[in-house]
């Protein structure tokens, strides 16, 4: 009788508070691989230099040559950047969209977990005592 | 009151159920093994199914064994994950509650632990209540034979109200307050209840602590996890990181909400400052490097664990190693260079806070090569992109940064305080741990306790502000030279003992001779003066046994009489007697300091940026018996200075640093008031029973002010030697030659007449028995030695000495 009363506490448990916290805790990892890219920083710094690299314009303005050619190396800097950034914030997301999809297919199989139990029961001494 | 059904209403009780029956740790041995079982079967199924015919048959079995070991493994699973779930998101790990809860989870488990009711067996069997016993320093032997001896059954009304949960705190305090055998049992092992509570609060931390950090899932601890491309947005610092060390990296630390900070109020402060719009730099200034380097840990903690003001966000706090990088150049010019190349780095990557370990060991190794750092970092130090925080020890900053004006305008500035001992002993506690699992030693409750008093008592004068850790630390190698495993109280004292040369803590047998026999031991040495020494002896012996003020001086004297009388002798005697050799003596003659800037040179000035003499000598011989020659003749101001050392046991020096003399005899001599002492002697009164008139007559003469005379612990009255006191001194003395000519061979008759020609010739009333020394020199000694010279004595020859003259003259005969 004790027994059975555990085991329906239990079952209350793995049905109602455990889904929840559950997916507390895969909100939380799913918000650390999104930080772990640092998706929001790249986003934010979108269109900075490649680490601040970049080249100091002249003073004389006049002087077209070189600011030509500064204005490229910047040019570069940033597009380096934007290419980096851009390739970081693809595989970032795409794991965290990865993660997500994986949420329905784990979630099922914590609510199957109890049956799958009593099938690996039945099943291993159907097999033992066959 | 029903200890089952009490726990069986308990919301806690299917997890103290799980716990007490298939435990943490064993539920962790069953999932490891149940996970291995099954591995191993699946290969032993596989590899039977694919073989041949007769093995193949046993492979249905295996599988089923397989199936089995599965569901084993899993059931095992979620019953930790149900176990979980309760004991970490309801907190229950860290002993908070829930409504309903009547008592926490470490509770819980100590009530599970009792059997018939009886809650003191309960605690004492459970695993916190025999961690708090050893954390005591009481076995599990000596708790066992309590708990088989003390009467059984002892029933007690737990404090139990939903209104406030019993924690264990609360639990230990309410079995101390309500059973007697248990209050004696700790009694009987110097335990107090304040060291139980602490004991307890250790453990629990401990627990809390411990658990805290195994919730890996947690946000704040998910979050601590180093990520990927963060800094991109920022610049590189090829110059910067060849001198530096970059404190997000380089050290991994553990931190969290756990982590105790009673340094938060400053790291704020400096976090503040640092996210200013502009002239965000800093100097944290603070004796010792250890906390200065404390509240940057903190800072990095703050900007790792997202916690710091946005400002600070994605900052990279860089630590400057000033030697490595003054020792890289020789010439001013390439020195100049380097440094501005590194603040425009500095200034472009636009995310580094830059930390100058030694600020002052910069500024100096630019002045030597005739350069100006200061002038160098003056353009940066105004924009936000180079925030600066200059690491300064106090000395160092009041004597070469305070007193510029245009550094200051640009630089906050943040005093560290020392810590209180409650937030000393918080810190030493998680050290502990660290030390205990690093070095398999284990240290108790007082043993910490010890650590903090005595590091308090008996190192003032150490510039460490966090000098208790550096005990602890020392302790680490000591203790394992001495193979000692168990760190408890009387194993920290014989330490400190061995370092300081104070005994600390029970009186030894020895010892206690020596106290009992302190009158004994000092008239040996000093003729005469019995109330100056059972004086000196009563403050002594109150010091030791641990009744003196410990914020005060063991003991303060102040001893008048005419000079020869013995003064110096009984200071000499003291330190012999309590610090073992009279060398233990320190002597500042006050004479030096009769101007108004004697007090400037015992207490240091920051115009010449030299030391105190007397800041200086206490440091250097923090333990013994200090000798103020002469008193009387220094400065009004000196008087006025030791009035805050008689009191208080410390000074303040120009640095703004105390110096403690709380582990000195103080012993200021005086000649004053010796011609009243004359004329005492002379109307045949005693003047030690006239110390009211003669003190009355040094405040009227305003020798001394009636205030510093109130603060001595005594003022001892020396009396002019007797005749008969004289010639015991002329014996003392010719005994002392006695046996350094024993050590040649040669035997030196003491009698009756040569003590008396000595102490008839050698003293005088001006200066009492002093000349007497110089005398014996030039009559005694210089005849021996002629005698040894010309080849009249050798050794092996006995010799004496007779009158020569009338007027009694010692002549040297030989024997």
């Amino acid at each position: 009788m004790r027994f059975l009363a555990v085991i329906v506490h239990y079952l209350i448990w793995h049905y109602g508070r455990a889904v929840v916290e559950f997916s507390h805790i895969y909100k939380n990892i799913i918000a650390f691989i999104f930080n772990f890219f640092s998706v929001p920083i790249l986003l934010k710094s979108y269109f900075a230099p490649w680490r601040r690299m970049g080249e100091a314009y002249p003073k004389d303005v006049l002087n077209f040559g070189e600011l030509a050619s500064v204005l490229v190396v910047n040019l570069i800097m940033r597009l380096v950047g934007i290419v980096m950034r851009t390739v970081m914030i693809i595989v970032g997301l795409s794991v965290t969209l990865l993660v997500i999809v994986f949420y329905p297919i784990i979630l099922s199989f914590w609510l199957g977990l109890p049956f799958i139990v009593l099938l690996l029961v039945i099943l291993g001494l159907g097999l033992l005592f066959k | 009151m029903d200890i089952k059904q009490l726990l069986k209403n308990s919301p806690l009780y299917p997890i103290l159920i799980i716990e007490s029956v298939f435990s943490t740790r064993r539920r962790k041995v069953a999932i490891n093994l149940a996970g291995f079982l099954f591995l191993a079967l699946f290969g032993l199924a596989t590899f039977l199914s694919a073989s041949s015919d007769r093995l193949a048959l046993l492979a249905p079995k295996v599988w089923g064994l397989v199936s089995l070991g599965l569901a084993f493994y899993l059931v095992n699973k979620m019953i930790n994950l149900y176990f979980n779930s309760s004991y970490y998101f309801d907190n229950i790990a860290l002993n908070r509650y829930r409504p309903g809860d009547l008592f926490t989870f470490t509770v819980g488990r100590v009530l599970m632990a009792t059997k018939n009711n009886d809650v003191l067996q309960g605690f004492l069997s459970a695993n916190s209540g025999r961690r708090i016993m050893k954390r005591c320093g009481i076995s599990d032997r000596l708790v066992d034979e309590f708990l088989a001896k003390r009467p059984v059954g002892q029933f007690y009304k737990l404090p139990l109200n939903p209104d406030q949960v019993l924690k264990l705190r609360e639990l230990a305090k309410f079995l101390f307050a309500n059973d007697p055998t248990f209050a004696q049992f700790l009694a009987d092992n110097n335990i107090n209840e304040e060291r139980l509570v602490g004991a307890v609060s250790w453990v629990v931390y401990e627990i809390e602590y411990g658990e805290y950090r195994k919730r890996w899932w947690s946000e704040t601890n998910l979050s601590r996890l180093p990520g990927l491309a963060k800094d991109w947005g920022f610049g590189t610092t090829y110059y910067l990181d060849q001198y530096s060390w970059d404190l997000l990296y380089g050290l991994e630390f553990s931190s969290n909400l756990y982590e105790f900070s009673a340094r938060e109020e400053e790291v704020n402060q400096v976090a503040n400052i640092l996210a200013k719009n502009r002239e965000a730099n800093v100097f944290v200034v603070a004796d010792s490097a250890n906390e200065r380097m404390d509240i940057i840990w903190h800072l990095v903690r703050q900007i790792k664990d997202g916690e710091a003001a946005p400002a600070l966000e994605h900052k990279r706090p860089v630590l400057f190693n000033s030697a490595v990088f003054l020792a890289h150049f020789k010439e001013k010019a390439e020195l100049e260079q380097e440094l501005l190349r590194i603040l425009k780095e500095v200034q472009s990557a636009g995310n580094i806070i830059l930390i100058f370990d030694n600020f002052i060991t910069l500024l100096q190794g630019f002045m030597a090569l005739k350069s100006d750092f200061l002038s160098l970092l003056y353009p940066y130090l105004s924009t936000t992109t180079v925030p600066v925080i200059g690491l300064a020890s106090n000395d160092d900053f009041h004597r070469d940064l305070e007193s510029n004006g245009s550094l200051m305008a640009l630089f906050d500035r943040i005093f560290i305080r020392p810590l209180p001992a409650e937030s000393v002993i918080r810190n030493l506690e998680q050290t502990v741990w660290t030390i205990e699992s690093k070095h398999r030693l284990f240290f108790t409750y007082p043993a910490l306790l010890a650590i903090v008093n005595g590091a308090d008592k008996y190192f003032v004068t150490s510039d460490s502000g966090d000098k208790a850790i550096d005990l602890l630390t020392e302790i680490i190698p000591w203790a394992k030279q001495k193979s000692y495993q168990v760190i408890r109280e009387e194993e920290v004292e014989e330490l400190i003992k061995s370092k300081s040369g104070v005994p600390v803590g029970k009186i030894a047998p020895a010892e206690r001779e020596k106290l009992l026999n302190l009158e004994k031991n000092l008239q040996a040495r000093v003729i005469g003066q019995k109330e100056a020494i059972m004086a000196v002896a009563n403050a002594l012996r109150r010091a030791r046994a641990g009744v003196r003020n410990d914020k005060k001086p063991v003991g303060s004297f102040l001893f008048l009489g005419p000079t020869g009388v013995g003064k110096t002798e009984t200071a000499k005697a003291v330190a012999e007697t309590m610090f073992g050799d009279e060398k233990n003596m320190v002597r500042l003659d006050m004479a030096e300091y009769q101007t108004p800037e004697g007090a400037d040179k015992i207490i240091g000035s920051l115009a010449d940026g030299q030391p105190g003499v007397l800041a200086n000598l206490v440091r250097e011989h923090p333990y013994g018996v200090l000798l103020l020659d002469e008193f009387e003749k220094a400065h009004a101001d000196v008087h006025n200075l030791f009035l805050t050392v008689f009191d208080e046991g410390y000074f303040t020096d120009k640095s703004g640093r105390q110096v403690s003399l709380r582990n000195l005899i103080i012993i200021a001599t005086s000649n004053a008031g010796a011609d009243l002492i004359w004329q005492m002697v002379r109307a045949g009164k005693r003047p030690e029973q006239e110390a009211d008139t003669l003190i009355n007559d040094l405040i009227t003469k305003a020798i001394f002010k009636p205030e510093l005379l109130n603060r001595f612990d005594a003022v001892v009255i020396y009396h002019p030697l007797s005749s008969d006191e004289l010639k015991q001194i002329a014996r003392l003395l010719l005994s002392r030659l006695a046996k350094r000519l024993a050590d040649q061979g040669i035997t030196l008759e003491v009698n009756d007449y040569l003590a008396g020609v000595v102490a008839q010739l050698g003293a005088n009333e001006l200066f009492g028995a002093r000349p007497m020394q110089r005398y014996i020199q030039d009559h005694i000694e210089q005849q021996v030695a002629d005698s040894l010279v010309k080849g009249d004595i050798k050794s092996g020859t006995r010799v004496g000495f007779a009158p020569k003259t009338e007027a009694g003259e010692p002549e040297l005969v030989v024997k």
